[in-house]
Formats: structure tokens, C-alpha cells, sequence
């Protein structure tokens, strides 16, 4: 079965976690920006204000969309992290 | 360095950052200058005369056959100077040997574990009361039995993951890092036996995690102001690799914030055969990437290097065969990158306590200056071996 993310119609079962970064000077606008990405299909929003960084979840196809967002510097998958005991 | 001071006479100590320019000093000055506006050069000051002790044995020894008629004071200056500065390196580097030596055979672990005793922990009397450390990791056990009375704040960021250390890294990186001056069992094996144990949860059960939980740990320590944020956690990089720049501006924020953040520079390396290049995101030129050492102060076999450009070790600490705290009132030695770190995230949190002026790069820049050199390279050690503050 495949589950649909409520309101955007995307399968979740594409969907892939990323990190947006803003470009600082941009910092002030943060709100404006994330409701232009979110209306590109972001969801599980979370807002690093301090950071200019925000994280989410999209769909695979959309990552060139929110990277034409005014103010967006970059997107990004989310890398998987590690301990670093050997 | 510049490698010409407008035709002058140079001698460079690319070690020490000097060069002794002979030069008329009106012609010298616009050079001098120019590279002090570019940032090339600190400073310059004129020489000063310094007497030579014992010179005369060592131009003896060291096959100078020059003339003994001559008379020339810059001919013997220059020689003189030359034969002290021979003589300070070869004191420097033969003292590094055997005292490395030396403090490798006494490591008993009676009292301290041997990467403790490694920093020089006997030496102070500070305990990082005062400080918060954040440890973001795979949780803490706060049962530990040596961790009685602590301030401690747990917060769970990894998705899918219980709020315990089920997987026990993260209690044994805050056991180094802020375990206790006297445990129920065996000998000291924590730095900061008094800071505040900020611990989030960023990767999960199975010792993996996101940049979704990492960022949002690192948002939460910095909100309640801990002062250095460790985390003992990476991702393999390659050659060729550009820093990831998220990590290079959240490193900043905190480091304007008044947080230093110390990370492990990865264990994908396998010497000699083959050395990795530090991985992200301690390769972020302001995230402090710290590399690991074993008893013999030489790099741990795993430890990654600084391969490529901008993206160096900074700092080293020990890393091989630490003893720490584990859930359940336990105990082992672990090794890595990641013991490494905790060591550095203690020793920042004495600094901080010594004087409020130590936060964020400045922080960052006692932790380096303290450092005590290493015969190893830098690509691999950075600027050396971690100490902690004399008191």
C-alpha cells in the first residue's frame, strides 16, 4: 500500500529528507521562504532560525523546484551519520 | 609565506611562521608593508643582539672550518645565530622523541587512565564546574552510579529511537568527556567531573543519524547556551571533497554564539596502507576536527588525515584503548575518533571555566595554543597533542 502525504497528492513512499540552507542576509525573510517551499511541497518542516537552515521532507522530483526559491542557497539529501568508534 | 622580500636576504623557519630578512630598512619598509595590509606577514620587528652561550664547542662540532682570522661582527653574528637556532631544533626535536618515550613506559593507570594522564589532567585543579557540555550523541545512561548528584538534561532528537542509551556510545563519550573525579570502580576516566551534561539524542539505537536530528541537536544545545557542543559522529568523505557548507555556517553561528563545536575526523583510514580524508562534519573549517593518538603519541591506525585542502585535523587526542563508563554501571575501552573528542570537549569546558573570556574562537584558539607538539605530521595530528590548563 502506498501512503499519500496529505495535501501535495506525492507518494510518501518518494519522499526524501533535506537540508535547506538560506543564504543569511536572507535570514529576516525566513517565514516567506518556507511557506513558498512548503507551497512547492516541503512538509515535516522544522525551522533553524539562528542557523538559516531549514529541514524537511519533499518529494524526490521537487528538489530543483525549492532550489529556485528566492533566497534558498542550497538543498541537499540528508547524509546518514555515524559513531566514530572503531 | 612571501618568498621574496624585494631581492633581500632571506632565511625562512617555516616551522616557527619566521623569516630573518637582511635588508636596509628604508628599502625593506614598503615591502614589509604591503604584506602586513595583504595579511601575509603578523608582524616585524628589528633583530635583537643576543649573546651566544657555549657557541664555540658547537661550531667545533659541527665541522665549521672558517677562518679564525676573520673578524667580521656580521660574518660572526650570523653564525652565532645560525648555530642557535640548529641547536634549539635539535634540543626540540630530540626532547619530543624521548620524552614521548618516556611517558609511554609510566602509564600505569592506577589512579588516571592513561589519555587523562596523556593531557597532563594531574596538572590542574580545574573541573568545568560552571560549564555546560553538550554531547550529542547516542543518548546517556543517567543511572550510572558515577554520575550521582550531576546536573543532567536528556533530549531526544533521533526518529524511531527509544530516549535510552541502548546502543552505549554516547555514555561512554560522556563518561571521558564529563565522567567523575573519583568513580565507584577503577581509576579517573573523566575530564570535566563537574560541567553540566547537556545529552541529545541525535543518532539512534543503532548509532546512526540524520543532518535532521544532528542540526536540531546542535539548535537546542546552543539554545541553552552550552559552551561546547561535541559530537563524536561523522560521514566518510573522498578526495576531492568540498566541505559540506551547511556545517560550515552552523559551526559559525555557534562559534559567534559563544559554542565551540568539536567533532571526530573519522575512522576510515587504515595505516599505513591507506589514509582517509577527514570526514563531515569535522572537515568544516569552523568545526574543530579532532584526530586520535595511542600510548606511543603516534596517530591511531584508523584516525583520518587532513587530505584535503581547508579541510585539516586541528588537534589530536588519545583515542586508543579508552576506558569509559557504559550503560548499565559498567565500564570497557573503546577506541576512535570518537573517544578523541570527549577528551577535547572536556579540556575546552577547563578552559571556559578558567576565564569567561575563553568562548567560541577564542576558545578554539587556547585549546591550540595549549597543545604540546607532536613528531607527527600535521596533516594528522594538527597542531598537536591536547592539554589541559595548568592551574
Amino acid at each position: 500500500m502506498v501512503a499519500t502525504q496529505a495535501g501535495t497528492g506525492l507518494d510518501t513512499t518518494d519522499m526524501v529528507e533535506v537540508t535547506i540552507r538560506l543564504d543569511r542576509s536572507q535570514s529576516g525573510r525566513m517565514g516567506e521562504i518556507v511557506h513558498a517551499l512548503e507551497a512547492l511541497g516541503l512538509c515535516q518542516t522544522v525551522r533553524h532560525d539562528r542557523f538559516a537552515i531549514v529541514n524537511g521532507s519533499v518529494g524526490a522530483d521537487r528538489l530543483d523546484a525549492l532550489r529556485g526559491v528566492a533566497g534558498v542557497a542550497s538543498v541537499r539529501e540528508d547524509q546518514t551519520y555515524r559513531t566514530q568508534a572503531s | 609565506m612571501p618568498n621574496d622580500f624585494g631581492g633581500a636576504d632571506v632565511q625562512y623557519f617555516e616551522r616557527f611562521g619566521i623569516a630573518i630578512v637582511r635588508q636596509d630598512s628604508q628599502r625593506l619598509a614598503p615591502t614589509l608593508m604591503k604584506a602586513m595590509e595583504q595579511k601575509v606577514v603578523g608582524s616585524a620587528r628589528a633583530e635583537r643582539t643576543y649573546r651566544a652561550l657555549g657557541a664555540a664547542s658547537a661550531r667545533a662540532d659541527d665541522g665549521d672550518h672558517r677562518p679564525t682570522g676573520s673578524h667580521d661582527p656580521d660574518e660572526g653574528y650570523l653564525h652565532g645565530y645560525r648555530d642557535g637556532v640548529n641547536q634549539l631544533i635539535g634540543r626540540l626535536l630530540a626532547d619530543k622523541v624521548v620524552e614521548g618515550v618516556q611517558i609511554a613506559a609510566r602509564f600505569d593507570e592506577k589512579s588516571v587512565a592513561w589519555g587523562l594522564e596523556a593531557i597532563g589532567i594531574q596538572r590542574t585543579g580545574l573541573s568545568g564546574a560552571g560549564i555546560k557540555v553538550a554531547v550529542l550523541d547516542t543518548g546517556f545512561d543517567d543511572k550510572h552510579p558515577d554520575f550521582r548528584g550531576r546536573t543532567i538534561v536528556l533530549k531526544l532528537f533521533a526518529s524511531r529511537s527509544s530516549p535510552d542509551d541502548v546502543h552505549g556510545h554516547g555514555t561512554h563519550c560522556i563518561g571521558t568527556a564529563c565522567g567523575p573525579m573519583r568513580p565507584t570502580t577503577g581509576p579517573r576516566y573523566g575530564v570535566a567531573y563537574a560541567a553540566e551534561i547537556y545529552a541529545g539524542k541525535v543518532l539512534g539505537d543503532d548509532g546512526f543519524g540524520t543532518d535532521r536530528s544532528i542540526i536540531a541537536g546542535m539548535d537546542w544545545a546552543l539554545e541553552q547556551g552550552c559552551q561546547i557542543i561535541s559530537m563524536s559522529l561523522g560521514a566518510a568523505t573522498s578526495v576531492g571533497d568540498q566541505p559540506n557548507d551547511d556545517y560550515e555556517q552552523i559551526g559559525q553561528v555557534c562559534l559567534d554564539g559563544g559554542s565551540l563545536v568539536v567533532a571526530a575526523a573519522g575512522n576510515e583510514s587504515e595505516r599505513p596502507t591507506r589514509i582517509a580524508p577527514v570526514g563531515s562534519p569535522a572537515n568544516a573549517s569552523t568545526i574543530m576536527a579532532v584526530a586520535a593518538v595511542g600510548r606511543n603519541f603516534r596517530p591511531a591506525s584508523f584516525s583520518c588525515g587532513g587530505l584535503n585542502p581547508g579541510q585539516d585535523v586541528d588537534i589530536a587526542a588519545p583515542g586508543v584503548e579508552i576506558l569509559s563508563s557504559l550503560p548499565g554501571g559498567l565500564y570497557d575501552r573503546w577506541g576512535g575518533t570518537s573517544m578523541a573528542t570527549p577528551h577535547v570537549a572536556g579540556v575546552a569546558a577547563l578552559i571556559a571555566q578558567s576565564d569567561p573570556k575563553f568562548r567560541g574562537w577564542a576558545l578554539w584558539a587556547r585549546l591550540l595554543q595549549l597543545t604540546r607538539p607532536l613528531t607527527a605530521r600535521t596533516r594528522d595530528v594538527g597542531r598537536g597533542l591536547l592539554q589541559a590548563p595548568p592551574k
